[in-house]
């Protein structure tokens, strides 16, 4: 019978067992892991609500204090953009990187505004300029002062350097459109000379010939049509100082002017013809054109709007200043 | 019992939770809609959407119009208009510009609509037909001005069904 029963491992001892818990129904189920983990205490019931409900608690008051947030931030928002369209004017020295292209206080200030530390930047075109020259002028100086040109000149009013009723100008205008053509019907149903002699301004600034000038252009014609209205604002009105601006000039890679064939030789040639004009009539005459240049003979981008041709609104202030100081020479 | 009293006070805190995401009687926030707008929003929007662009594909700045300056640039009586938004191409290069306003009464938006139509007629002949840039001409085909009871909507840009949308 012992040669049929393998003898234990212990020696045929009585083996003995480790105590292993015996699993009822209820300690399986609250064990929590087959793996042995240990068991986790089941919450009371009033303390599980409590969780929930401080759990509810915390996501209202987060969405509340989101929506608040969001809408002062909103509302803060709309109000930077309103304050910068609406800006006020101020006196004293102004940096024309804070006044240009939103303010609009050299309108109606004695604001001497300068852009010798100009770092303006264009909201839309992405073009950042580089500091620029000095371009200190006094905005009263030219409160009885009319200015004649086409759609550079209406920037003037668009970017509110000068108000309205100082300025007739008109999109595609010529020095011959500015005697006979209506500059803006809705305003004044005159022509540029007709508006002139109309207010008897004591200067008047012209900066005409971007328009018309093309590989075809005449220059004989050009100059005609310049000299008609020099010589009809003299009449019209003679005591004005007229001060005549030179053409400006174009990018190196200006579209518009690719389209409509003008080039820095076309501008250069009719700047001499104007220059030579005004020494002739006892005008006086501006050279912008040099100004705006870079060290390649082009319009400097700097100044330019992204056609090549138009200007930005920090470039105003350095005409003004430039057109300011020729006119106080006299 | 307990358990559903305690599902119902979470379903409540999360309803109130996403009340407060409403704001303030709906003035913003995600589920303001577009008529509920104000001007100066509706033409901010508009003016993210469709930037000034000409047909060289050149961006340039665009500028909102201040109330002193909306006689002198359009030819609108401020008294007219209770409320409105403006934006121009300052540096005059193209054709841009688009706005909303909203008249004292009918009769003031007539005026206002009669000023915008005139313009925009006047800008056409300017920028197109004398040849300044025939190029924008695509500006003018779809552009509008509209009046709905007292609001008058205008645009001349590159996209103004899109202006249309926004400013409704």
């Amino acid at each position: 019978m012992s040669d049929l029963i393998p003898p234990n491992r212990n020696g045929g001892r009585k083996p003995s067992y480790h105590k292993v818990p015996v699993k009822t129904k209820q300690s399986a189920k609250s064990s929590g892991s087959k793996y042995g983990m240990p068991k986790k205490p089941k919450l009371p019931t009033p303390v599980l609500v409590t969780n929930i409900l401080m759990i509810c608690v915390i996501l209202a008051i987060c969405g509340v204090v989101f929506a608040i947030t969001y809408n002062n931030m909103k509302y803060d928002k709309a109000d930077a953009s309103k304050g910068q369209s609406s800006a006020v004017s101020t006196s004293g020295i102004q940096s024309a990187a804070s006044s240009v292209p939103q303010s609009s206080a050299a309108v109606q200030s004695t604001a001497v505004v300068s852009t010798a530390e100009s770092n303006a930047v264009s909201e839309n075109s992405g073009v950042q300029s580089t500091p620029t020259p000095a371009g200190e002028y006094d905005a009263d100086y030219f409160s009885d002062a009319l200015f004649i040109g086409d759609s550079i000149f209406t920037g003037l009013y668009g970017y509110s350097y000068i108000d309205r009723a100082n300025v007739a100008a008109a999109v595609g205008y010529t020095a011959y459109g500015a005697q006979v053509n209506p500059f803006d019907e809705s305003y004044y149903s005159g022509s540029a000379v007709d508006y002139a002699k109309s207010r008897s301004p004591k200067k008047i600034i012209i900066m005409l010939g971007t328009n018309g000038l093309s590989s075809q252009t005449d220059m004989d014609d050009f100059e005609t049509g310049y000299r008609g209205l020099l010589n009809n604002l003299k009449k019209e009105c003679p005591d004005s100082k007229i001060c005549a601006v030179s053409v400006p000039p174009i990018t190196a890679d200006s579209s518009m002017a690719s389209y409509s064939g003008i080039t820095n030789t076309i501008i250069n040639s009719a700047n001499e013809r104007i220059k030579s004009l005004c020494g002739e009539l006892g005008v006086l005459y501006y050279d912008l054109n040099s100004v705006l240049k870079d060290e390649n003979g082009y319009f400097s981008k700097d100044y330019a709007e992204a056609d090549g041709m138009h200007f930005l609104g920090a470039t105003y202030p350095v005409l003004l200043s430039g057109v300011q100081k020729i006119l106080e020479q006299q | 019992m307990k358990k559903k009293i305690a599902a119902l006070l979470a379903a409540v805190a999360l309803c109130a939770s996403f009340t407060g995401c409403k704001g303030e009687s709906g003035k913003s926030g995600s589920v303001v809609e577009s008529s509920s707008k104000t001007a100066a929003e509706k033409a901010e929007a508009l003016k993210a959407a469709v930037p000034f662009v000409d047909a060289d594909n050149n961006e340039f700045e665009s500028r909102s119009v201040t109330e002193d300056q909306l006689k002198d640039t359009l030819g609108i009586d401020s008294a007219d208009v209770t409320e409105f938004a403006v934006y121009i191409c300052p540096a005059g290069a193209i054709p841009d510009e688009f706005g909303i306003f909203v008249a004292k009464d009918t009769d003031a938006a007539k005026r206002i609509e009669s000023t915008l139509t005139k313009r925009k007629d006047q800008r056409y002949d300017s920028f197109i037909k004398e040849g300044y840039k025939p190029k924008e001409a695509s500006k003018f085909e779809d552009s509008f001005v509209e009046t709905n009871g007292n609001t008058v909507i205008y645009a001349v840009c590159g996209d103004n069904s899109k202006a249309k949308e926004l400013l409704k």
